[in-house]
């Protein structure tokens, strides 16, 4: 079922904004009050709570109703630890966190606009019986029995005959009224208590209250159901009375009797108002305001420092009055005036805009890049979860968090370090009572860390956990077929290890629920590669296991080697390509039918750039072929091209998906004259000639 | 044109009420807490303050007192939850004039506003 808020696009987008920091800010402190058992300071747990309560009022306004009514549940929790009215628990905490799971379902369906179906009624059920519970009151317990007025009808006295006579007798000495005032209360959608307490400011501010039912103090304990009873003495006349109770909001009915000392009960003037409803002007306002539909794509967004966002205009100013200088330059040229000072003053444009357009490009990647933060917070959580399902005791460290990386690489290393967090606790933790057989502390310790080092960004994940052993990968692997028997023997120590990179690999004897979710670690180690990134894995058997992931700054923005073949412009990644070589075409040998030749004692492969794609492979003439020599975990493979353009930093472009199959080319760059480059994507391009063409030949 | 502060922490309810108010006829200021908007009131005059209660830096409360020692005349309506009776009473012993109950209704607000301004 679709979702329709009234709210436009960019209304809702803040709230999902907003929503989704409320959010963390809950599970973080719910979380650190599970771990100090509910000793956090006051200031941590009203920032908590403010967080609930926010959310409830946003919530609500965005008519959102279940998320509303949950919230709602939640900040009255909030407040009674506030209040420390109840305890920690870890039933409560439990019940608070399926609380922010179902948050995040409804965040999400605003987002997708789209119900999810999830009852939020059972948890709403839960947490009410939680507080029941713990204060010590059941739920069924009717309330206090409700003050019943006599309504319309005047029976009696609203008063005590006593009151009114002590009420007359001032009135008397004073010159003045004495009116007994009934004012019935709107309830819904408003606070009775405030209503009436502003009923009572006005009344003391025009005369002297008597006796009131209820009297202010109950007002400030909420003790009232949904009428007032005020005794009032005043000088002013019953019509302004009556006039100025009417005109404070929520005042359904107001009652006023004017009590005259010789016939006081019998004489009562009734005099009624009522207020018209506002409902129906309501519901035309309602049917008015724009609906947003339920197809309505909310695309992500990013915070950005004014600051940045205030430089990157200036710059884009400069650029504006660069390109009036250029035009009124060209002009001269056209016209054939002054053209020595023209053509000196375009070379400086020229190079001005170079300068700006630098400062811009750094400018535009530091608005990109977000703190790892924005990944790790909702790690702490999961790894709670994970250690608690694989009955684990786990604890997790986070070191670097504030490091910064593209958003773009942000958003994609998140599986991959699920999948090796999981693995960590699933694999590498031992359980508590393995780990005190051992003399190791019981709970385990996951670190996870990040730092910045030249280019690249480094990210650790360490266990101290067992460790993998390789002879039991390498058992593993055979028996799965994946390698041969004859061929693990020669493996090095470190290459067993890494046998667990390999497609089909997994070393748990039975799919846990932790692990087994179908995705292996080929596919972590693929989808870090396809962000240029790589994976390295060190371990020691009984000691633990580190994962060591190193992830470029940006995606946007990439160094790359040129090159030109058949007419066509290539980019190929810096970071991917081990050395360019100019190789004789004497020293070619045919392995197999293919082209080879021995590098520095090593047999490498070389194919034709056309190869790779099924182009004609062109006659290059000359004794020379140039060769780029490309790298990845399996080995090298020198790719022949006609000829090589040199180094440049170029703007990625994704294809369009129109294009279909694009195996081979990660995307496009433009370059300086508008030409358009090919960027080379490795690793596919290598798992394409070991797999089909020079299977064995690149792995030696 | 009258103009209105209005005070809360969450950008999605102040630009609601913005909105709101700016289709009415109003000139608007927005402050994200008590003390912005104890910050905004000091150098600028506004005719009408709409004040949310729960907020950090400093609770709407909290603001009122202070405004209201800045400028016994100022005119606050309090924006509050359904619960928060009690500290809407203390809002208005502080001198706030109003309030107005979440989610908002908007002939609700613009009847108060009239109400307070009147």
């Amino acid at each position: 079922m679709g979702l329709d808020f009234e709210a436009t696009p960019e209304e809702i987008k803040i709230f999902l904004e907003e929503a989704k920091e409320q959010i963390q800010t809950l599970e973080d402190g719910i979380m650190s009050l599970e771990k100090e058992h509910g000793e956090i300071d006051p200031e941590s747990l009203q920032s908590i709570f403010r967080a609930a309560h926010t959310l409830k009022g946003s919530s609500a306004a965005l008519g959102h109703v279940n998320m509303a009514k949950l919230t709602h549940e939640m900040e009255t929790i909030l407040d009674h630890l506030r209040k420390k009215s109840i305890d920690v628990t870890p039933e409560l905490v439990e019940l608070l966190l399926d609380g922010i799971d179902g948050l995040r379902i409804f965040n999400d369906e605003i987002y997708q606009g789209k119900e999810s179906g999830i009852d939020v009624n059972d948890l709403v059920l839960d947490l009410q019986n939680f507080v029941a519970t713990a204060l010590d009151i059941t739920p069924d317990t009717p309330k206090k029995a409700p003050f019943h007025p006599d309504q319309t009808d005047l029976k009696g006295p609203l008063f005590d005959a006593s009151l009114e006579t002590a009420a007359l007798e001032i009135a008397t000495s004073l010159n003045q009224n004495v009116f007994e005032i009934e004012v019935r209360l709107n309830t819904e959608n408003t606070l009775p208590p405030v209503r009436a307490y502003q009923v009572m400011m006005f009344l003391e501010d025009i005369g002297q209250l008597i006796a009131s039912e209820p009297t202010l103090q109950d007002l400030e304990k909420d003790r009232i159901e949904d009428t007032l009873k005020v005794l009032l003495v005043t000088k002013t006349d019953k019509k302004a009375v009556e006039d100025g109770i009417a005109s404070i909001p929520d005042c359904k009915k107001v009652t006023l009797t004017a009590i005259k000392k010789a016939n006081k009960t019998e004489k009562k003037e009734k005099i009624i108002s009522a207020k018209p409803s506002t409902d129906l002007a309501r519901k035309g306002v309602k049917a008015e305001k724009r609906t947003r539909s339920s197809e309505t794509v909310i695309s992500p967004t990013i915070r950005v420092d004014v600051d940045v966002l205030d430089d990157l205009m200036n710059l884009v100013g400069e650029l504006v009055i660069d390109r009036t200088r250029i035009n009124s330059d060209i002009q001269k040229l056209h016209e054939r005036k002054e053209a020595e000072e023209a053509l000196e003053k375009l070379g400086q444009t020229g190079n001005h805009i170079g300068r700006v357009t630098e400062k811009l490009q750094e400018l535009i990647m530091k608005a990109r890049l977000l703190p790892l933060e924005t990944l790790f917070r909702k790690f702490p959580r999961m790894v709670r979860d994970l250690a608690l399902k694989a009955e684990k005791e786990v604890q997790l460290v986070m070191v670097g968090e504030d490091t910064e990386i593209d958003r773009s690489v942000i958003e994609q290393i998140s599986d991959p370090l699920i999948h090796l967090l999981r693995n960590a606790i699933d694999h590498g933790i031992e359980k508590p009572e393995e780990r005190a057989r051992l003399n190791k502390n019981s709970t385990g310790t996951v670190c996870l860390s990040a730092e910045p080092e030249e280019n690249y960004i480094v990210i650790r994940i360490k266990d101290d956990g067992k460790g993998i052993d390789p002879a039991k990968i390498a058992a593993s692997a055979v028996k799965k077929g994946l390698i041969t028997p004859q061929k693990v023997q020669s493996l090095s120590v470190k290459e067993a290890t890494e046998l667990v990179f390999m497609p089909g690999f997994s070393t748990a004897e039975e799919v846990t629920q932790v692990s087994g979710r179908g995705v292996g670690m080929d596919i972590v180690k693929k989808n870090l590669e396809n962000l240029n990134g790589s994976i390295q894995v060190f371990t020691e058997v009984g000691k633990g296991t580190e994962f060591r992931i190193e992830l470029p700054l940006t995606l946007a923005i990439m160094r790359t080697l040129l090159f030109q073949s058949t007419d066509n412009l290539y980019a190929i990644p810096l970071s991917a390509v081990a050395e360019t070589n100019r190789i004789s075409k004497a020293e070619i040998k045919y392995v197999d039918n293919r082209k080879a030749i021995n590098l520095r004692g090593k047999v490498l492969p070389l194919i034709h750039i056309e190869e790779l794609f099924n182009l004609p492979v062109p006659q290059i003439s000359g004794d020379f072929y140039f060769v780029i020599v490309v790298k990845n975990a399996k080995g090298q493979v020198g790719i022949i091209v006609e000829k090589l353009l040199g180094e440049e930093e170029v703007v990625v472009k994704t294809l369009s998906k129109l294009l279909g199959e694009t195996r081979g080319i990660s995307g496009a760059a433009i370059l300086g004259q508008g030409e358009v480059a090919f960027i080379l994507d490795v690793p596919s391009l290598l798992a394409y000639v070991t797999d089909s063409r020079l299977a064995g030949a690149c792995c030696n | 044109m009258t103009k209105v502060l209005v005070v809360d922490d969450a950008s999605f309810m102040r630009m609601r009420m913005n909105k709101l108010l700016t289709e009415n006829g109003y000139e608007v200021d927005e402050a994200e807490n008590g003390l912005d908007a104890l910050d905004k009131y000091q150098k600028d005059s506004y005719d009408l303050v709409i004040m949310d209660i729960t907020m950090p830096a400093m609770d709407g409360i909290e603001a009122v007192k202070h405004i209201k020692d800045l400028d016994p005349e100022a005119k606050i309506i309090m924006c509050s939850a359904i619960g928060q009776q009690q500290m809407v009473i203390e809002a208005l012993k502080a001198g706030a004039k109003d309030f107005v109950v979440k989610p908002f209704q908007p002939d609700r607000i613009m009847e108060s506003i009239k109400r307070v301004l009147s």
